[in-house]
């Protein structure tokens, strides 16, 4: 969906006017409309009249006044009155989507990954769970330093609060990044642009070094099974889904936005919650524009369902770190050592 | 001239529509082609190109292009497998066979507000949530007598108790079997499955939907602190010293120390499960769709291919008819929104299923008092 036209004409869309991408042109129009309260003459036609360029546009108005609150504009956002400057800066139509503003943080990211782990001039090669371990705890860092702490300077708790959510986002969220950027593929493709593949855990638990060999044989016979199941339950899932960009951010927004953590307080709750309902808004919104056809709501549905996986996963490495702990494997620091919150 | 009957237009042939037919606005003749093309097994073939006109007069001419459009327009066929089982069957009221609980008297509105009846002329768009209804109601009946109290009669009303583990050991036991005999009442394509798959599904399904089904019986009874059984019995959550009394511990303990062990559970499963419940205010249809969603989870490592399409199958079919409902019956016109939100209480689900585990583990492991090993393989999936 290209976001720089107008949702009702086409035309090159200069801002998000009343809560939808517009050009002035529409914008003053739907301003019009709104602030003369006169209902147009009804559409002639079946109701389905073109828009789609600056001529078509003004052929019927009901049918452009429709597509204009179709694409989301509001009648709330617009203002029978002069407002002072100050209030302008504040007012919520004119902040730009949560979704857009992810998409800025997962930006930085995403450069910050190609910078550290120098993707553009490195040769994609087989991994082994030394070097897997590795890689996620540099990653583990950038992802902290740039979505994390994004979502917390958005969220208006305090920052013990921030903390408790931060804390709880990472290992979901290093999942479902993992099972989204390996969609495509049947091998796990790992954020520094290395890949394993998890029917070949023997590959995986090779020691390079002159490590003690039974060290990664017991490894492998007590985690191999995990990586099956991580692939059955969340992976296939995501597979099957095929998430886009925008669908794979607004999960890891209602990941970080959850509820029922541990030592989260009823402010916290409520701010989440807050924060859920504008995502599920902004959701359904971009998926009936995406596929204007009826059942939109279907693929909310079945997104949001992967958050199930997610859970069932994140159970996993739980279970994993305690036959961990059990056999008093204590291997350098991995994704389980961030599973610091305590049940 | 015609009067016409209702608002709507059929969708298909755009004479004066009759309302929903399987899914679908459509006048009384459109809906009765469906059903007829549906249960005689008919196939057509255009003579033209497949994309005739099809009007009020001119409807009958290619029956190709008639079904098609019926089916683009959103009719469903399992809709019209249902109309031939039970074709006048009222939807029986539910209200006085659900336990209740003394606080509830005083919500008469709420709890009918959420165990609503659909009028009859949407059962055919929404088959299988209205199947589930009214099985529920079969299983309420025979809870009612499974669980009725010693030297009661079975015609006199149960009384909510506040019961201790040991009965509700018992009732948990006992009520498995319901359960699994509802679900095969509601999903004809449960009871087709291999049994190896329907115990695979099944085991998988069952605390995470006693948790579920617990939360939802709270969140009708409107009491946040209370989690109820099947039974209409509960556990107050501000009394743990009542549930836990019959139980043979290691060493006597105070209502404090029992507090302090066993609460956070508790308020775990309220925080993250009956608080949401209440404040979504899931209604009865609903709570349906989750149960489905619980139940048919394609992502187990036992789980055949056939399975898992069956399963994806029945999912979406339950998709479509929660977005249905939302927009005919709820009059929501974002059904998306709500859809996400009712959907996001799975993982809770999960968690709070877990959470039992974890502690019985606990318990079993610290050695804490003892539980009998049935109940420790059932909350665990290790049944049948």
């Amino acid at each position: 969906m290209n976001t720089s036209n107008c949702g009702v004409c086409g035309e090159p869309a200069d801002s998000v006017h009343f809560g939808a991408h517009s050009c002035r042109a529409c914008a003053a129009f739907f301003r019009r409309r709104v602030v003369s309260g006169k209902l147009n003459p009804k559409c002639r036609c079946a109701g389905r009249c073109e828009t789609h360029n600056q001529l078509l546009r003004r052929l019927c108005p009901s049918c452009r006044y429709e597509k204009c609150v179709h694409i989301g504009m509001k009648t709330c956002a617009v203002m029978s009155r002069v407002v002072p400057k100050s209030e302008l800066e504040t007012s919520p139509w004119r902040e730009k989507s949560l979704l857009e503003q992810i998409k800025v943080a997962y930006g930085k990211l995403v450069n910050a990954r190609n910078e550290v782990f120098k993707k553009k001039t490195r040769v994609p090669k087989r991994a082994n769970y030394i070097a897997f371990n590795e890689t996620v705890s540099i990653d583990i860092v950038l992802m902290k330093q740039h979505l994390s702490e994004f979502f917390q300077s958005i969220t208006s708790v305090t920052e013990e609060q921030k903390a408790i959510l931060g804390a709880n986002f990472l290992v979901p969220y290093a999942l479902v990044d993992g099972a989204y950027r390996s969609q495509d593929s049947e091998l796990f493709l790992m954020v520094n642009g290395d890949y394993f593949d998890r029917r070949d855990m023997d590959s995986f638990y090779q020691d390079s070094g002159d490590n003690d060999r039974k060290t990664a044989e017991n490894l492998k016979t007590l985690m191999a099974p995990y990586f099956a199941l991580n692939y059955q339950m969340l992976r296939k899932h995501v597979k099957e889904v095929h998430l886009d960009e925008s669908e794979f951010l607004f999960i890891c927004a209602l990941i970080f936005w959850d509820f029922g953590i541990l030592n989260q307080t009823e402010e916290c709750i409520r701010i989440c919650k807050q924060m859920r309902s504008r995502i599920f808004e902004e959701f359904t919104n971009y998926e009936k524009l995406k596929t204007p056809s009826a059942d939109y709501s279907m693929r909310v549905g079945e997104i949001v369902m992967i958050l199930q996986g997610v859970q069932k996963a994140v159970f996993l490495i739980e279970e994993s770190r305690d036959v961990f702990l059990a056999y008093g494997l204590c291997d350098k620091s991995n994704i389980l050592s961030e599973m610091s919150v305590a049940k | 001239m015609r009067i016409p009957k209702t608002n709507s237009k059929c969708a298909i042939c755009l004479e004066d529509g009759d309302g929903f037919h399987f899914g679908a606005e459509a006048c009384k003749a459109c809906a009765a082609f469906f059903r007829r093309s549906i249960s005689q097994k008919k196939h057509y073939a255009c003579r033209g190109n497949g994309d005739c006109d099809v009007t009020i007069n001119i409807r009958c001419m290619c029956r190709s292009c008639r079904f098609s459009k019926c089916l683009q327009v959103g009719m469903n066929p399992m809709g019209v497998q249902l109309k031939k089982e039970s074709p006048k069957s009222p939807i029986p009221d539910l209200t006085p066979s659900i336990p209740t609980s003394s606080s509830s008297s005083s919500n008469p509105t709420r709890r009918s507000l959420l165990l609503l009846d659909l009028p009859e002329s949407f059962n055919d768009s929404m088959p299988l949530l209205t199947r589930m209804r009214t099985n529920w109601q079969k299983l309420a009946n025979a809870r009612l007598v499974i669980h009725k109290n010693e030297g009661q009669s079975m015609f006199e009303e149960r009384v909510s108790r506040a019961i201790d583990y040991k009965e509700c050991i018992n009732q948990g036991m006992k009520d498995v079997a319901l359960t699994s005999d509802w679900i095969s009442w509601c999903f004809e394509d449960f009871v087709k499955l291999p049994i190896d798959q329907k115990s695979a599904l099944f085991r998988n399904f069952y605390t995470p939907y006693y948790m579920l089904e617990g939360a939802f019986m709270s969140h009708l009874n409107n009491r946040a602190d209370a989690v109820f059984f099947p039974s209409g019995d509960y556990i107050d959550m501000n009394q743990l010293e009542l549930f836990y009394k019959t139980i043979d511990f290691k060493q006597p303990l105070e209502k404090e120390q029992i507090d302090e062990i066993f609460k956070p559970s508790f308020l775990m499963h309220q925080r993250i499960l009956i608080k949401p419940m209440m404040a979504e205010n899931v209604d009865i249809f609903e709570y349906f769709s989750l149960t489905a969603y619980l139940l048919w989870d394609t992502t187990l490592e036992e789980t055949s291919e056939e399975c898992s399409r069956t399963g994806k199958q029945v999912k979406d079919q339950v998709m479509r008819e929660l977005s249905f409902y939302m927009k005919n019956v709820k009059k929501i016109e974002e059904p998306g929104i709500r859809i996400a939100a009712i959907v996001n209480l799975l993982p809770a689900v999960f968690k709070s299923a877990r959470r039992i585990q974890d502690d019985l583990e606990i318990t079993k492991v610290f050695n804490i008092y003892k539980a009998s090993e049935e109940f420790y393989d059932m909350v665990n999936g290790k049944f049948c």
